[in-house]
């Protein structure tokens, strides 16, 4: 008995604890939200000038062209100083859930495509990041890129070709890649390690139903599942079963799929700011009137971490990331190259093939989230039976 | 006669520094029973404690030994070794990494001598069947690596470090500023007269965008190995081998490029390049640190290098300067040449026994334990579990295969204590070596590195003088022959870029391929054929 009332008071404690370490979190987090005032509408003079005041801005981003960002943002600012640490989209998670837990608040602005629904599920509700919409900015800002999460660009994960050996899109519908001519001609980076690859996966098996009449057009009959799968499932499968090259970038699938001079006949699935490589020769086409969608949505967000040390700093380089209250800054230029789609009405971007023109699937994040775990298991199951 | 003075001061600092380590080394504890192996090698800063060495203390745990180790300072002699070896007052039981050569024969050479000399212990009694080394020479299939090790009196010296890992191979690899080609919207050259016309893009239409003509379109050193530039464009025309003083195969027999017409046309290509002022005249000049620096300006001011691996010219921690340059793949040239130089490593000198050494079998089957499998991996990664795990089934590695290790902490380049950095015997088994899981990050040196060895590796050479200049029966003779047609060669390269010969004249290319007579060339050709021809016998 004296051991039970023991161990009861040591659970009270032991929750008692918790419960002020939780509520000292959020009046920690409470007060750095009422200093970083993420609502109030400063200047970009003003903000400069409070700046010089901070230290350099940490910014951790999935994406190199956010080091170009950095490059004109100190040019434009000098005496402020950006470090961008360019890492994966699974360390930086990590990477921003110890620094918030830890109390450290290391980072300053995370920018990603949050392919896990992360960012939105966990990390948006507990504080750990938080969205700073410059006034001036928000109103060029397009319908859907300044709700849960601040979106800065919008990319894809669609099929590419090479225009100089294809004349139009070797096909019109996902299936196809699971046909004979096609065998061993597929690329696709590895979603274990590509979190927009794993994305893509996910996008077939939400829409198993969609993938089913797919089948039936091209087929005019429904596909064999095995126990469990939806049609999404099948596809992925019979792709994995038509031996899909599976690499390590979307760089390596631009480069079997379109290498300057290659006249390659094989196909890749990418994400579309590879496009921009046709800027130094790769014949890269995107092809276009797929069914039943040409690809799926691969918006990236950017957002400021809750505790941030240089608030004033990345108030300012989130204004420069997207150009200043007018577009017209060098911030948002490396986001414009073909293959990323402005979220600004008045700034136009590189592509040449406008958004909607293309159908795309915008990505579930509870769905991401809830199933990324059935998805790798999924996936480790087709290459083991691959082995 | 000036020599010993010098070799008197460096004895007696040698002297100062073994005792200090003894001083050191008493004040450390060891169980009664342990004995205590002596090993001096260089010292690391990126070691922080050898005392706690996650690695060292494994050995320990492994061998029973106790450690201690001594640190050889930067720059020493052989005249310092010679008297180390010498000493017998002094007990090191093992030296690591020693640099005793230049290259790998003069090294081999020098091994010997101290052999001869009674200063190290041959290793041949100490090899038998079941020792790593013995399996690692059945099992290594590049080149006879017994063979390569063994010296003309047929002792084996060294224990040996190698790394003929994929990542190792490819040399001279064409670098290019990729926003440079953005930004004039040209297309990566893929052959020599494409690359002329980049060339002259960088150089006139003000591709940094600041204004100011200070784009160098191409640039090197002739201080490091891979950065000389013209051997990448010389694989343009014919095989450039410098390893193997340019000598290629043509279906079994060695030519020596140098005195082709290819090459002249190669030369006649440089020449127009600098003339043209697409060549940077700093080339025949810079030393390998101001070229880096130049390379590495934040003001963007180079169009292309050539390095071995990236970063052996851009700085890792330059992710900005790093993500402007792509490789290019080998350039076809006018008659469809398109060659890429493949490396074939050669074993470092990491483990030598003197013969002061209390306990050679003891201290070999130390430097033996230090081949096997599991020493290569604590060795590179660290500590399992901790800094690096087995690979899932789904991790690829960077060339795309199915990967054996994933690293879950990075030791390479920082200060660490987890590992000597390779500093004594290794052998980097391909399977680890190759095997390391991509972590998704493109800009990945290591990943980069990678990417450029998979687009040089189909344009490696079919036929491979592999390691014929280097069996220790020819080598005397070949060491000498080879000495006088490289620096000659190399000499006349760069006369024939700058211009201090013309390339076009007729006449004073007939007089430089002349000379290669007085040379010695015949001979160099006949004994490498020879050479060739027994070592594809074997």
């Amino acid at each position: 008995m004296k051991r039970m009332i023991g161990m009861l008071c040591a659970a009270l404690i032991l929750l008692s604890g918790c419960g002020q370490q939780s509520a000292g979190q959020e009046s920690a987090m409470a007060a750095w939200e009422r200093t970083a005032n993420l609502t109030a509408n400063e200047t970009p003079e003003e903000l400069y000038a409070a700046a010089l005041k901070e230290d350099t801005l940490i910014v951790y981003s999935t994406s190199t062209r956010m080091i170009e960002v950095a490059k004109t943002f100190e040019k434009q600012y000098p005496g402020l100083t950006v470090q961008v640490e360019d890492i994966r989209e699974g360390e930086l998670y990590d990477m921003l859930r110890q620094s918030h837990d830890s109390e450290a608040y290391l980072v300053d602005i995370v920018c990603s495509a949050d392919g896990r629904g992360i960012m939105t599920n966990e990390f948006l509700p507990q504080n750990v990041v938080y969205k700073y919409v410059p006034q001036d900015i928000a109103e060029a800002l397009l319908p859907g890129s300044n709700e849960e999460l601040l979106l800065l660009i919008k990319e894809a994960i669609v099929l590419c070709y090479n225009d100089e050996f294809y004349d139009a899109p070797p096909v019109s519908n996902w299936w196809e890649l699971t046909e004979e001519q096609w065998r061993g001609k597929v690329y696709m980076p590895n979603p274990v390690r590509s979190v927009t690859t794993s994305v893509f996966l996910a996008a077939f098996i939400q829409n198993g139903e969609a993938m089913a009449q797919a089948y039936q057009q091209r087929y005019g009959t429904v596909p064999a599942l095995c126990q469990g799968e939806n049609a999404g499932h099948a596809f992925i499968r019979m792709l994995m079963e038509n031996d899909v090259v599976i690499v390590n970038s979307s760089d390596e699938v631009s480069e079997a799929v379109a290498a300057p001079g290659s006249q390659s006949p094989n196909a890749g699935i990418m994400v579309t700011s590879k496009l921009r490589l046709r800027n130094i020769g790769y014949p890269l086409a995107l092809s276009m009137g797929m069914t039943p969608f040409d690809g799926i949505a691969s918006p990236v967000n950017i957002m400021m971490a809750g505790g941030a040390k240089n608030v004033n700093a990345a108030k300012l380089f989130i204004r420069w990331i997207y150009g200043e209250a007018d577009g017209r800054g060098d911030g948002y230029r490396p986001y414009l190259q073909s293959g990323a789609w402005s979220l600004r009405s008045d700034v136009k971007d590189e592509s040449p093939i406008p958004m909607g023109a293309l159908t795309l699937h915008e990505p579930d994040r509870l769905y991401l989230y809830t199933n990324k775990d059935h998805i790798f298991a999924f996936w480790e199951e087709l290459v083991q039976a691959r082995q | 006669m000036k020599r010993k003075p010098i070799a008197m001061i460096l004895f007696s600092l040698l002297l100062l520094v073994f005792a200090a380590g003894f001083l050191f080394s008493a004040s450390s504890s060891k169980t009664p029973e342990q004995e205590t192996i002596v090993i001096a090698m260089p010292r690391s800063a990126l070691i922080r404690n050898m005392d706690t060495n996650y690695y060292k203390l494994w050995l320990e745990e492994q061998t029973g030994l106790s450690l201690r180790f001594l640190f050889l300072e930067d720059g020493y002699t052989p005249e310092y070794l010679s008297n180390a070896f010498a000493n017998g007052d002094v007990r090191v039981d093992a030296f690591f990494s020693l640099n005793v050569g230049d290259d790998y024969l003069t090294a081999l050479a020098a091994l010997q001598d101290y052999g001869e000399k009674g200063y190290i212990l041959p290793l041949n009694p100490y090899l038998e069947e079941s020792t790593n080394l013995s399996q690692i020479f059945r099992r290594f299939d590049s080149y006879d690596l017994q063979k390569i090790m063994t010296a003309s009196d047929g002792n084996l010296y060294f224990m040996p470090g190698l790394d003929a890992s994929r990542g190792q191979r490819a040399k001279h690899v064409f670098w290019i500023n990729k926003g440079w080609l953005s930004a004039l919207r040209l297309s990566v050259p893929q052959t020599t007269d494409q690359l002329r016309q980049v060339l002259e893009a960088f150089s006139t239409l003000d591709p940094n965008g600041n204004g100011i003509a200070d784009e160098i379109p191409l640039c090197g050193t002739l201080a490091a190995d891979g950065q000389e530039l013209y051997n990448a464009i010389i694989n343009s025309f014919i095989y450039a081998d410098p390893e193997n003083s340019y000598l290629l195969l043509q279906n079994g027999h060695v030519v020596f490029a140098p005195e082709t017409d290819a090459w002249r046309q190669a030369m006649q290509y440089l020449n127009s390049l600098y003339r043209d002022g697409l060549i940077s005249p700093l080339l025949p000049e810079l030393s390998s640190r101001s070229f880096s620096e130049l390379a590495n300006s934040p003001a963007d001011i180079l169009g292309g290098f050539t390095a071995n691996r990236i970063t052996d010219v851009l700085m890792q921690n330059s992710p900005e300067v790093i993500s402007n340059f792509i490789h290019v793949p080998p350039l076809a040239g006018p008659e469809g040449q398109c060659n890429a130089t493949e490396h074939i490593p050669f074993p470092n000198i990491a483990g030598v026994i003197p013969s002061t050494c209390c306990n050679p079998q003891a201290v070999f089957d130390l430097l033996d334990r230090m081949l096997s499998e599991q020493a290569f991996l604590i060795g590179r990664y660290g500590e399992e579990t901790v800094d690096w795990e087995t690979a899932k089934l789904t991790d690829m590695d960077f060339y795309g295969r199915n990967a054996t290790v994933r690293i879950i902490n990075q030791l390479a380049n920082k200060v660490q204590n987890k590992h000597i950095g390779e500093l004594g015997p290794f052998f980097a088994y391909p399977q680890y070596a190759d095997g390391v899981s991509f972590a998704g990050l493109e800009s990945d040196q290591e990943y980069i590195n990678a990417r450029a060895v998979g687009a040089y590796a189909p344009y490696m050479p079919d036929e491979h003088l592999g390691t014929a200049l280097y069996r220790a029966d020819t080598a005397a003779e070949l060491q000498v022959l080879r000495r006088q047609i490289d620096a000659y060669t190399e000499a006349r390269i760069v006369d024939f870029i700058t211009g201090a010969l013309d390339p076009f004249d007729d006449a004073q290319w007939d007089s430089v391929v002349r000379r290669y007579d007085a040379l010695g060339l015949p001979r160099f050709l006949a004994v490498a054929q020879a050479s060739y021809t027994e070592m594809m016998g074997d």
